[in-house]
């Protein structure tokens, strides 16, 4: 199938930090997370990808169209939350979208307003006077009332409580059902993402680990923990990271017949969280 | 479930258990694999016809895992064959 997204070689050189060769791709009807530490590269891509910063080197196509040249297209097709307000504080949502709504071809009153009622978000209150959660809300309801095809959404987890993050989780659950789709979601809360992501992404130092179905990751990468003298060298070579301390290490491994080899019963082999992973793989062999 | 008993697709399962899509998928081709299901391009996936039969083999697979399990682990602590014996004869006497 085509890719509904797809970065390939992006380069953005800044003075103290840079993306390097960035490249992974996004089909329709899946979540993709979008994962790594603070400062790792996860907004400048989107950035990147949003064409709110200058590409330096590489592509990036949206629904095929290019990220530079076809940015309107592209803008009317995809639907951005942002971590941090980007609507007009002083206004109220309903004068904010009278202001937004003409933008789009596609806009849908009739959606927008069910999105509206089904978050209860108050009209005539001012922005300014909006929770955090409320904020994404709205963001979303205008991402959802213009029939965005390509969600972008720029840690919209951080800084709410359980109960909104899993009001989200499931209507991004109930956005992909048509199969045409597709959310990038980024966040450095893996919780969010362990159960509902297809594909995960892992960003840092501008740098791509690894972009695979989540499913496999957890496949692959084993938790370890054991006792000092299982760190013989034998391991070495399936060891991606790994911490020490007083009393014995954890770490993580692929390859687990080999491990399993090596160890016998003297360690114990867990199905790591995406956090381990994510930590263990940035974090490298620190021995 | 009963035989030729449709499931429910991929996606409205995904969505409703809130699960990726990716991961339903797979456990979906895994009891295909195993023949509990068979699926129908364009019309969705059925519980086989023989799937109760199955299900039973594979409870046998797994008791006989479990035990196995059981025996290596009693090795692994010193307890002998004999012991090991007398332990599940007292344990299955308490049962009934």
């Amino acid at each position: 199938m085509k890719p509904i997204l797809e970065l390939r070689g992006v380069s953005k050189k800044f003075p103290e930090f840079s993306l390097d060769e960035v490249s992974f791709s996004l089909e329709p009807g899946y979540i993709m997370g979008f994962i790594g530490a603070n400062g790792a590269g996860k907004s400048t891509t989107i950035k990147l990808i949003m064409n709110l910063l200058h590409l330096d080197g590489g592509e990036i196509k949206v629904f095929g169209l290019d990220s530079r040249q076809d940015e309107l297209e592209i803008k009317q097709r995809v639907g951005f939350v942002y971590d941090e307000n980007h609507f007009y504080e002083e206004l109220t949502i309903k004068e904010m979208t009278m202001v937004v709504a003409p933008f789009y071809k596609n806009w849908d009153q009739q959606c927008y307003q069910s999105f509206v009622h089904r978050f209860e978000l108050p009209e005539k209150k001012k922005i300014k006077t909006f929770s955090r959660g409320m904020k994404m809300k709205y963001s979303l309801a205008v991402a959802l009332a213009h029939d965005a095809e390509l969600l972008i959404m720029d840690e919209p987890t951080s800084g709410l409580d359980p109960i909104v993050r899993s009001e989200l989780l499931e209507i991004l659950s109930e956005v992909i059902q048509d199969e045409r789709k597709s959310v990038l979601f980024s966040s450095h809360i893996t919780s969010d993402l362990d159960r509902i992501a297809d594909y995960i992404t892992l960003i840092h130092n501008g740098q791509i680990l690894f972009s695979e179905p989540k499913d496999q990751l957890l496949e692959n990468y084993i938790l370890i923990k054991g006792g000092h003298d299982l760190l013989d060298g034998r391991l070495q070579p399936y060891l991606v990271g790994m911490r020490e301390n007083q009393f014995g290490f954890e770490g993580l491994v692929t390859n687990k017949e080999q491990v399993q080899a090596v160890v016998g019963g003297k360690a114990i082999l867990e199905t790591p969280t995406l956090e381990d992973i994510m930590l263990f793989c940035t974090r490298g062999k620190v021995v | 479930m009963e035989p030729d008993q449709l499931l429910p697709s991929i996606r409205l399962l995904a969505k409703e258990l809130q699960i990726s899509v990716i991961t339903t998928k797979r456990a979906y081709e895994e009891l295909e694999k195993e023949g509990l299901i068979y699926t129908v391009p364009g019309k969705g996936s059925f519980v086989s016809g023989h799937s109760e039969e199955l299900l039973e083999k594979s409870k046998t697979r797994l008791l006989e895992e479990k035990l196995q399990e059981a025996i290596i682990l009693a090795e692994s602590v010193g307890v002998s064959r004999e012991d090991l014996e007398r332990l599940f004869t007292v344990l299955l006497e308490d049962e009934s």
